[in-house]
Order: structure tokens, then sequence, then C-alpha cells
């Protein structure tokens, strides 16, 4: 008895924010299943030429490159269109790209909320829009890079926990909006990449302490969530799966 | 001993159980399958290669020879996967709804309870390569349907056992939930109210048990998730009007 998921060769998906860390993870992990790739990148543009010279030696005309600003709101349909157009069909968006930074209490301007929020948030739902209707042409999905953070606020981090947490609920409302035709689901990392931005070491260990498997995950591990959500999971819509070592258990 | 390793399941007699335990030996996994009576899927089980061993989970001296024949062959497991279920409506009757309690709590919650805790010695994982313990709950365990009372009350007993069995074997094994919806309606389930549950999903379809064993091997696949729940429902959760 097999269900309606279907293999991933010769399909497409569109990844924002794929040039680069989980992003390019997932990326490779949906490439290697055989699909096309439209790469969307904002500023990374040498890891995306590199990405892509990398993915088209194994396959060649497998993946196109796009450059946008995500919070350009009023270029996304046409984003939509052009991901659609390459290969005449678009089968999977994931909503990866994010911007990560503290906002403290006191010191948050409408410059940051509107950042945040417009690329975790109001970019994924505009994108979301733009590409149903191409999506629903072949029984296609949406997978959102969320967090715990939406359900657990972060300390110093008030405005991306609100951007992941309206994030997270937008999963399950476009899932109820979008089905039967699109299936809408989300990924929630834990501690998988410590951000570039150099943290102290004794904050890094604390964390893992607090993580029931005692390690940072792994890109890979995010990437196959992602996987599974597209690929194996026809039967699930509006959910997100937590990839988090178990660290929600600690609270 | 395969080389992918021997899971535990029950209740792998029938139905979604049964698929799921022939899935892993197509996978390449080794079976040890408890089924509560003899049938053709579990004769087909042993001929594919199964361990297959019966027992009635509602009565305590079962249970312990069933544990009792596991630990006896000193195999390390894989995993275990908790499917054994019993699927009613609370009875009419408050002394036969009282004794189908003790059934349900028995299935649902301490055989789960005891085979976790005897056996977890045996969960052959380390700290990069959980082992995995799966207990398949329902959607109804967080949003109970009334007339099922009992029936749901017992699953959200399982719910919450998953999480601490994952506070309590971590690192080294990894424990979560799968929350089916309407996978797999029974012969009992009328077409009337069958039309009335997909009506209830966002997905219109029955899921099928393949949708189980895919949300099985992603949970088996993946190192890094654990006191998750996983629901295969169609959506149905979110469906539902409040």
């Amino acid at each position: 008895m097999q269900d309606t998921t279907a293999l991933l060769d010769g399909k497409t998906a569109l990844v924002t924010g794929g040039a680069r860390r989980i992003g390019a993870r997932i990326a490779r992990l949906l490439h290697a299943e055989g699909m096309n790739l439209v790469l969307h990148y904002h500023r990374s543009v040498h890891e995306a030429e590199a990405l892509r010279d990398e993915l088209e030696g194994m396959r060649p005309n497998s993946v196109a490159l796009v450059q946008a600003d995500l919070l350009d709101t009023a270029r996304l349909p046409a984003l939509a269109e052009s991901a659609h157009a390459v290969w005449g069909r678009l089968d999977v968006l994931v909503n990866n790209a994010s911007t990560f930074y503290p906002t403290p209490v006191g010191e948050i301007t409408e410059a940051v909320w509107d950042d945040l929020l417009g690329t975790n948030l109001k970019a994924p739902l505009f994108l979301s829009q733009a590409t149903a209707p191409l999506l629903a042409e072949h029984h296609g999905c949406i997978v959102n890079l969320i967090d715990i953070h939406a359900v657990r606020p972060l300390k110093g981090y008030p405005v991306y926990s609100a951007a992941k947490a309206g994030l997270y609920m937008l999963t399950q409302s476009l899932a109820r909006e979008l089905g039967p035709r699109v299936r809408v689901n989300g990924v929630a990392p834990g501690a998988i990449l410590w951000p570039e931005q150099s943290e102290n070491a004794a904050m890094h260990e604390a964390l893992i302490e607090r993580t029931a498997l005692k390690r940072e995950g792994s890109p890979d591990d995010v990437a196959r969530a992602v996987l599974f959500l597209v690929r194996d999971a026809g039967y699930i819509t509006g959910h997100i799966l937590p990839v988090d070592g178990g660290r929600m258990l600690s609270h | 001993m395969t080389e992918r390793g021997t899971i535990l399941i029950t209740g792998a007699g029938r139905r979604v159980g049964l698929h799921v335990a022939h899935s892993l030996l197509r996978d390449g996994f080794g079976v040890i399958a408890h089924y509560r009576s003899e049938s053709d899927g579990v004769a087909a089980l042993r001929a594919a290669g199964a361990t297959a061993i019966q027992a009635d989970l509602t009565r305590s001296e079962e249970l312990r020879r069933l544990l009792a024949t596991v630990t006896g062959k000193d195999e390390p497991l894989r995993g275990i996967i908790h499917n054994a279920s019993l699927f009613e409506t609370t009875r009419e009757d408050v002394d036969e709804a009282l004794a189908q309690y003790e059934r349900f709590v028995a299935v649902h919650m301490r055989a789960p309870w005891l085979i976790n805790t005897i056996l977890a010695p045996l969960l052959a994982g380390e700290n990069d390569d959980p082992a995995d313990i799966i207990h398949i709950t329902d959607i109804f365990a967080d949003n109970p349907n009334p007339a099922f009372d009992l029936y749901c009350s017992t699953k959200a007993g399982l719910q919450n056992l998953t999480l601490s069995f994952a506070k309590r074997l971590a690192p080294r094994v990894k424990v979560n939930a799968i929350q089916p919806g309407p996978v797999l309606f029974k012969d009992t389930h009328t077409a009337a109210a069958r039309e009335r549950v997909l009506e209830e999903t966002l997905l219109g379809r029955e899921g099928g048990a393949e949708a189980i064993y895919r949300a099985v091997k992603a949970l088996l696949d993946n190192p890094y998730i654990t006191g998750a729940s996983l629901p295969v429902d169609g959506g149905r959760r979110l469906a539902q009007r409040v």
C-alpha cells in the first residue's frame, strides 16, 4: 500500500536563502534526490555560484540562481513566476531565508521590526501566496524553517521570537487555506549551527547542557526533516516538526 | 541479528502494526512482532523472518512472559514501537466501563511503561547514534472525543509517558510519539461516518498504513528528534472548528 507521495526526480524546488548554511544543506539533499533547484540568494553571490557550479557538475541544467531582496514584496510574484518558468513547474517552496539578531527592549526600532518581521514572516506569506497556484498544479508543498523560539521566547530576541511565532501560526493557517492541493509544514530547529557572530563558549556549553541529547544538531538533521516533509509526509499538513535534540523537554 | 538492528513492535498482527512490521523487514531490520491473536498476518510475518510472540497485554503474567522471551534472547534492540491499541467507545454500563478502563490502561500505559523500563538496558543506543522508542498515540490524546473518553485519556497517558521516557533515557535513546488521525478505517465505520471524518481533514482522504510507516522511518533515520509528537492526520486536528 503506497500513499500518494511520489519520487522527487524531475520536480522543482525553490529554496530561499539557499546559498549558505542550513539552506545550502537542504538544497544539496533535495538535489541529490533528483530535484531541480531554483536557489534564491540575497547577498551571498559567491557562495550561490559555487554551489550551483558544484551541483551542475554532478547534473547539468539542474540549478538556477535568482537574486532578490525578499523585503521587496512587490517583486515576489515575479520571483515565483520566474522560478516556475525555468523548468515549467514548481513543486516545493522552502522558506528558509531569515535574519536573526538581538533586539533588547528599549532599543527596538521600527527598522529592525520591519527587517525581522519582513524576512521571517512577511516574505514567507507573500511568497506562499504567489506560489500557491503554481504548487497546486502538481500537489506541491511548502516547508517553513521556523525555530523552537517560536513557542519559547529567546531572551534578548523578542522581535525575532515574535516573527517566528507568526510564521508558526502562518504554517497552520496556510495548511488550512491551501489544502487539500498544497500541504504546508514547518521544521523547528534547536541548536544546529552556532551563529557566525562569535558568542561565548560558556553560553554554548550551557545550551548543550539543556539539550536532552547533549550535543549540537547538524544541518543534515534539519535537511532530512525537510526531505521527510516533502517526500514522505503526504498525509501530514499544518505540522511543525521540532529538530531540537529534545531541548523543548528541558523547560 | 540483522545489520540494521532489531525492532520490537507490539500489536503487529493486523492493520497498521502488520504493515509497519513487514516494511521494517523489507528495509533490513530484524523484527520481534508481538501479537494478541493468531492470524494469517502473523503467519506471513513469521514466514518473512519475524520472531512472533503472542501475549494478551492486559494480563500481567503474559506481559512478563513476553519480556522474559525478549530479554532471554540477550540481543541488543534498535528500537521499540508501541502500536498495540484498543479503540472502543466507552460502554454505557458503568461496571463494564470500569473493566474497559482497566484494559485500556493496561494496553496503552502499563505495558509500554513496563516494556520500556525493563528493555531500556537492551536498547543499543549511543550518544551520536541513539536508539528509538516510538509511541503510537492519537490526535485524540490532545483533543478528546467524549464518546471515547476512556480511550482518549489513556492515549493521553501514553502521550505524556513519551516525554518522561524522552527525559529519562536521553541521550542514549530518542523517544517520540506518532499521533494518527483517520489512517485506516475499521470495517465497522459506516460510509456516512467515513465521509464525516474525511470532511474534517484538510487533505480529504484516508492516510493509509504506509503514512505511519514513513513517519516511523523518518524518526528512526533522524538522530536529533526526541520528545516530539508527529501527527499523521491529514490536518484533522487543525480542521476542527473552535
